[in-house]
C-alpha cells in the first residue's frame, strides 16, 4: 500500500519531524530532570530553608540569576542537540545514506533544525514552570506575566542564535571543525571589535580615550557584534529594568537576520556537497575568514606583548604575530603542514587589511572626527563640563558648539580649557558620545547651553501640574554671600507658595531670554526646587532627577529677582553656620 | 530508463568521472565493475543523487535525481557501509524506512525477514557485518524500488546468501525492478546480469550487452609445426601472447570464425578455441588499457 509523504509546502517533513524529536526525548528528559534538579527544586529549598529574620525575598534577583543561568544552559543544550541531529554531515555512510533518501535538502534542514528547536524548549518550559511553581510552592508571590514574557524572549533569542549556529555545522566537514569554527568567529569577532574600538580611540578626537582593550571588550559594542552578545544583552537589560526591551527597531533587526541565516543556511546546504563530509571544511569562505581572523588577533596580540604600541602598524612584531597565529590555526585545522602556503597568503592578506583598516583610521575615512548629528535626529542631549552635568539642553545650541570645537581643530590650553562631553540621544534609539578638551571660551558652555533653550518647557513637564505635587520645597542658595575660602553661604528655604510663584517668575525670565548676552556673567543665586509627587508609586521610580532641579539666576533674570524681594527672601537667609 | 551523457565528476584536483556515457534499460540487470578507484561508487551515488554532477547529464526517468524528492522514491540506493540509526533494531529502522519511502512494503519485510533468519529486535550494531548487510537488503528491497542501486552487494555475504541475492535479484527484474550492481566479484556479475560498463579510470571502456563482450575476445591454444612471426598474426587484434613449450597461447579480440579461418590457414597441428572466464575477459581488457598486474608486483 502506497502512503502519502507528509511533506506541506513549508519544505517540512511532519513525520521526520516527529520521529526526530522523539529520538531526542531522551536527551531533553535527562536534561529536563538536571534543569529541575538544580533550578526551581533548589530554589524552593533555598527559599523555605532561609534565616527567620528575612522578612522578604528579593525574587527580582532570584529571577535573574535563573533566568540568565537557564538561557546559558539551554543554548548550550540547543548547540549540542544540533549538532547530534547534524552528525550525519560528518560521516560519509550516514551522509550518503540520508542524501539519497526522497527528502528535499531543504525539507531535511528545516526538520532536523526544528526538531532540535523543540527539543530544546522542553526544558526550557519545565524549567520556568518548575521556578514559578517553587516560588508558589514557598510562599513567594510570582509575577507570572514578566516570566512569561521572558520565557518568549528567551525563546525568540535561541532561535535566533541556532540559526546563525547552525551555518558553521553546514559548512564543516568534522565535528571538530564546526567547533573550532564556531568558537573562533564568535569569540574572535568580539575581540577584533574590541580591538579596532581601542584603536579608534587612540586615533580619532572626540572618542573616550581613557578606555582599555579589556573595558572596551567586556562594555562596548564588542559583546554586541555577535547574535549572542546581542541576545544576552537584550535579556539582561530586560531583567535589569524588569520589562521587556525590545525595542521595534530590534525586533525587526532580528527579524530580518534571522530570515537571512535561514535562507543563507538553506542555501549552503543545497549547494554542499557530499564529497566534503570528513573534510576540513566544506566551503572555502570559512577557513579563509577564521584564518583573517586569527592572523588579525594573532598581529595585535604580538603588538601588545613585544611591541611599544598597539595600534602601531608597522611593527615587526605585529607582522610575525600574524603569521604565526594564521600558521597555528592552519596547522590546527589541517592535522599537519599540509596548506602553509595557503595560511602564508591568507595571513599576508590579513596584514594588508590591518594596514587598510589604519590608514582608514588614521585619516578618519568615515569621518568618526567630524561627525555632529543632524538636529532632527535628536531626541535630547546632555552635556558635562568640568564635571558638571546639563539636561534638557537646546540642541541647536549643543550642535552649534559641537561643530565649533570640531573647526576650531580642537585647540586647547593647559590652563584654559574645560574637558566637555556631549552625549546625544538620537530618536532611532541610539547614542553618540563624544569627549573634548577645549578652550572655555570655545566651549561657552553655561552661557550657550541656556541660550534659546526649552528649560521652559521641561520645567513644566517635570513639576507637571500642582495638583499632582505633594510638597514643594525651595532651598536657595545665595552665591554672592560666599565665605572666600569656603564653600559655606548663606541659604533659605522659601515655603510652598513662594516656591510656586518663585518657579513661575524663572519661567518667565527663561521664555524672555532671546540673546545670549543678556545672560550676564554674574549669578547671584542658585535655586534647588525640590518636589515630591502624591503618588507613591512614581517616587519610587523617580528616585533621582525628575523632581529635583538647579537653577542659576543671573542679573538679567528680572522677574525672579524682583519676585525675591518681593517677598523679602532675605528675610529667610540664614547662613549654614547657624543652621547648624 | 538510467542514461546519462557526457557525465563528468571531480573531486577536487583528480577526476572521477569523465565523459561517461551510459544507458541502463528498465528491467535490466546492469553490472558496473572497474579497478579500485575507477570510478564505480562515483557512478552509483551520481545515479542516487548523492552527488552532483560537474558536467554532463545524468537522467532517470528522463529526470536528474539530485536534489529531487519524486525520482528518489523510486530509487533505492544501498553502499558499501550500510547506514543503521543509531542503537537502532530492525524494526525502528523499518519505522525509518516507512516513513522515507511511501511504497515502502511491510509483507515483503517480513518475507525477508523469515528468509534472512534475522532478529528485528536486535540491535543491529551487535550483529555481524554479513548479518548487518543482510538487514541493509532487507530494508532495501522493501521499499520496492524501481531502481535498486548496489554498492558491493556480495560482499561479506555466504554462498548460500549470495545465491538467494541473486534469485531475488533475478526474480524481480521479471517484475521490471532495475538494478545496479558494482562489484568485484566478476563470477556473480556474469551469472546474474544482463548488461555489463567496464570502467577504468574514469572512463567507460566498455558498455554494452555481456554476451557481446564475451563473444568479442577469446583464447586460442594452438601448436604449430614452425615458429609463428609477428607479420603471420597481422589483420588479428591480438591482446595476449604466451608460449609453453610447443603451445601458443594467444587472447584475440574479434569474431571467432573470422580467428579460426584466419589461424586454420596457418596449418597448425592443434587448434582449439576457448571462451574466456568474465574475469579472464576483465583483466584482458584492464591490461589493454594499461592496468597490469606485473605493474603492481614487485
Amino acid at each position: 500500500m502506497t502512503q502519502k509523504r507528509s511533506s506541506c509546502n513549508l519544505n517540512l517533513d511532519a513525520n521526520l519531524l516527529l520521529f526526530t524529536i522523539k529520538k531526542n526525548l531522551g536527551f531533553s528528559a535527562v536534561f529536563s530532570v538536571l534543569v529541575f534538579l538544580f533550578s526551581p527544586l533548589y530554589i524552593y529549598k533555598y527559599l523555605t530553608d532561609k534565616p527567620l529574620y528575612f522578612s522578604t525575598v528579593n525574587t527580582k534577583d532570584l529571577f535573574v540569576i535563573f533566568a540568565v543561568g537557564m538561557s546559558v544552559a539551554v543554548t548550550v543544550f540547543f548547540l549540542i542537540l544540533l549538532y547530534i541531529n547534524f552528525s550525519f554531515l560528518y560521516k560519509k555512510s550516514n551522509s550518503d545514506m540520508y542524501h539519497s533518501m526522497p527528502l528535499k535538502r531543504s525539507e531535511l534542514l528545516i526538520t532536523r533544525f526544528l526538531a532540535s528547536y523543540v527539543s530544546t524548549l522542553i526544558p526550557l518550559t519545565v524549567g520556568f514552570l518548575g521556578f514559578n511553581a517553587a516560588l508558589g510552592f514557598a510562599g513567594v508571590a510570582v509575577n507570572f506575566v514578566f516570566y512569561l514574557k521572558i520565557y518568549a524572549l528567551i525563546a525568540a533569542l535561541l532561535l535566533f542564535c541556532g540559526l546563525f549556529s547552525l551555518i558553521f555545522v553546514i559548512s564543516s566537514g568534522t565535528l571538530f571543525d564546526s567547533v573550532v569554527a564556531f568558537i573562533a568567529v564568535n569569540v574572535g569577532v568580539i575581540i577584533m571589535v574590541a580591538i579596532v574600538n581601542t584603536v579608534m580611540e587612540r586615533n580619532i578626537v572626540g572618542l573616550r580615550e581613557n578606555n582599555t582593550f579589556i573595558h572596551n571588550l567586556l562594555y562596548s559594542t564588542a559583546m554586541n557584534s555577535t547574535p549572542f552578545g546581542v541576545s544576552l544583552n537584550i535579556l539582561a537589560t530586560s531583567l535589569i529594568e524588569n520589562k521587556i526591551v525590545f525595542s521595534l527597531g530590534q525586533i525587526i533587526a532580528v527579524t530580518v537576520f534571522s530570515a537571512i541565516m535561514l535562507l543563507l543556511n538553506i542555501f549552503l546546504y543545497n549547494k554542499r556537497k557530499s564529497e566534503k563530509c570528513e573534510t576540513n571544511f566544506a566551503f572555502k569562505f570559512m577557513p579563509v575568514i577564521i584564518g583573517f581572523i586569527a592572523s588579525f588577533i594573532g598581529y595585535f596580540f604580538f603588538n601588545l606583548i613585544f611591541g611599544s604600541s598597539v595600534n602601531n602598524c608597522f611593527s615587526i612584531f605585529g607582522i610575525i604575530g600574524a603569521f604565526v597565529f594564521g600558521i597555528i590555526y592552519n596547522i590546527i585545522t589541517s592535522r599537519g603542514f599540509k596548506q602553509i602556503k595557503k595560511a602564508l597568503v591568507v595571513s599576508a592578506a590579513t596584514y594588508l587589511s590591518v594596514l587598510l583598516i589604519f590608514a582608514s583610521i588614521q585619516v578618519d575615512i568615515f569621518g568618526v572626527e567630524k561627525y555632529v548629528p543632524d538636529v532632527n535626529n535628536i531626541e535630547d542631549v546632555n552635556v558635562r563640563v568640568a564635571g558638571y552635568e546639563f539636561y534638557a539642553l537646546n540642541k541647536d545650541a549643543v550642535v552649534s558648539m559641537h561643530k565649533e570645537i570640531i573647526n576650531s581643530g580642537f585647540k586647547s590650553d593647559e590652563n584654559n580649557s574645560s574637558y566637555v562631553e556631549i552625549c546625544y540621544n538620537l530618536k532611532n534609539g541610539k547614542s553618540v558620545s563624544r569627549s573634548y578638551i577645549v578652550l572655555n571660551d570655545t566651549a561657552k558652555t553655561e552661557k550657550l547651553l541656556f541660550l534659546h533653550n526649552d528649560i521652559p518647557n521641561n520645567i513644566q513637564k517635570k513639576f507637571k501640574v500642582k495638583s499632582e505635587i505633594k510638597t514643594f520645597e525651595c532651598n536657595m542658595y545665595y552665591t554672592n554671600d560666599t565665605k572666600a575660602g569656603t564653600e559655606e553661604s548663606s541659604f533659605a528655604t522659601l515655603p510652598r507658595n513662594y516656591a510656586e510663584g518663585l518657579l513661575n517668575a524663572l519661567i518667565s525670565d527663561y521664555e524672555n531670554i532671546k540673546d545670549i548676552n543678556e545672560v550676564n556673567g554674574t549669578k547671584i543665586y542658585t535655586v534647588y526646587l525640590n518636589a515630591a509627587p502624591k503618588n507613591k508609586k512614581e517616587l519610587s521610580e523617580t528616585a533621582n532627577a525628575v523632581y529635583n532641579e538647579g537653577f542659576n539666576v543671573y542679573g538679567s533674570f528680572k522677574n525672579t529677582l524682583r519676585y525675591l524681594e518681593k517677598i523679602k527672601a532675605s528675610k529667610y537667609m540664614v547662613t549654614e553656620e547657624a543652621a547648624g | 530508463m538510467i542514461e546519462t551523457k557526457g557525465l563528468c565528476k571531480n573531486f577536487d584536483k583528480s577526476t572521477a568521472l569523465n565523459n561517461v556515457d551510459v544507458k541502463i534499460p528498465e528491467g535490466s540487470v546492469f553490472g558496473v565493475v572497474g579497478s579500485n578507484g575507477s570510478g564505480k561508487s562515483t557512478l552509483l551515488r551520481l545515479i542516487a543523487g548523492v552527488y552532483y554532477a560537474d558536467g554532463g547529464e545524468i537522467l532517470v526517468d528522463g529526470e536528474n535525481p539530485f536534489n529531487n524528492n519524486k525520482i528518489k522514491e523510486e530509487i533505492c540506493y544501498l553502499p558499501d557501509t550500510p547506514f543503521f540509526l543509531h542503537q537502532s533494531n530492525l524494526n525502528e529502522m523499518k519505522k525509518f524506512y516507512k516513513m522515507m519511502y511511501p511504497k515502502f512494503n511491510e509483507d515483503t519485510f517480513n518475507t525477508l525477514g523469515e528468509i534472512f533468519k534475522l532478529n528485528v529486535k536486535q540491535r543491529i550494531s551487535t550483529m555481524s557485518k554479513g548479518m548487518q548487510r543482510k538487514a541493509a537488503l532487507m530494508l532495501s528491497l522493501s521499499t520496492s524500488p524501481k531502481y535498486l542501486l548496489l554498492d558491493e552487494a556480495f560482499d561479506g555475504l555466504d554462498p548460500v546468501m549470495r545465491k538467494g541475492l541473486k534469485s531475488i535479484i533475478a526474480e524481480n527484474a521479471d517484475k521490471n525492478l532495475t538494478t545496479v550492481i558494482a562489484s568485484h566479484n566478476l563470477r556473480d556479475l556474469d551469472e546474474l546480469c544482463d548488461s555489463i560498463a567496464i570502467i577504468h579510470n574514469g572512463n567507460i571502456i566498455y558498455c554494452d550487452e555481456i554476451y557481446k563482450l564475451k563473444s568479442n575476445i577469446h583464447k586460442v591454444q594452438a601448436v604449430f609445426k614452425e615458429d609463428i612471426k609477428e607479420k603471420d598474426l597481422e589483420g588479428l587484434n591480438v591482446l595476449k601472447t604466451e608460449k609453453t613449450g610447443s603451445v601458443l597461447s594467444l587472447v584475440i579480440k574479434g569474431e571467432s570464425s573470422d580467428i579460426s579461418n584466419r589461424l586454420s590457414a596457418l596449418n597448425p597441428t592443434f587448434l582449439e578455441i576457448v571462451e574466456p572466464s568474465f574475469e579472464e575477459i576483465f583483466i584482458y581488457e584492464m591490461e589493454e588499457n594499461g592496468y597490469d598486474a606485473k605493474e603492481i608486483l614487485v
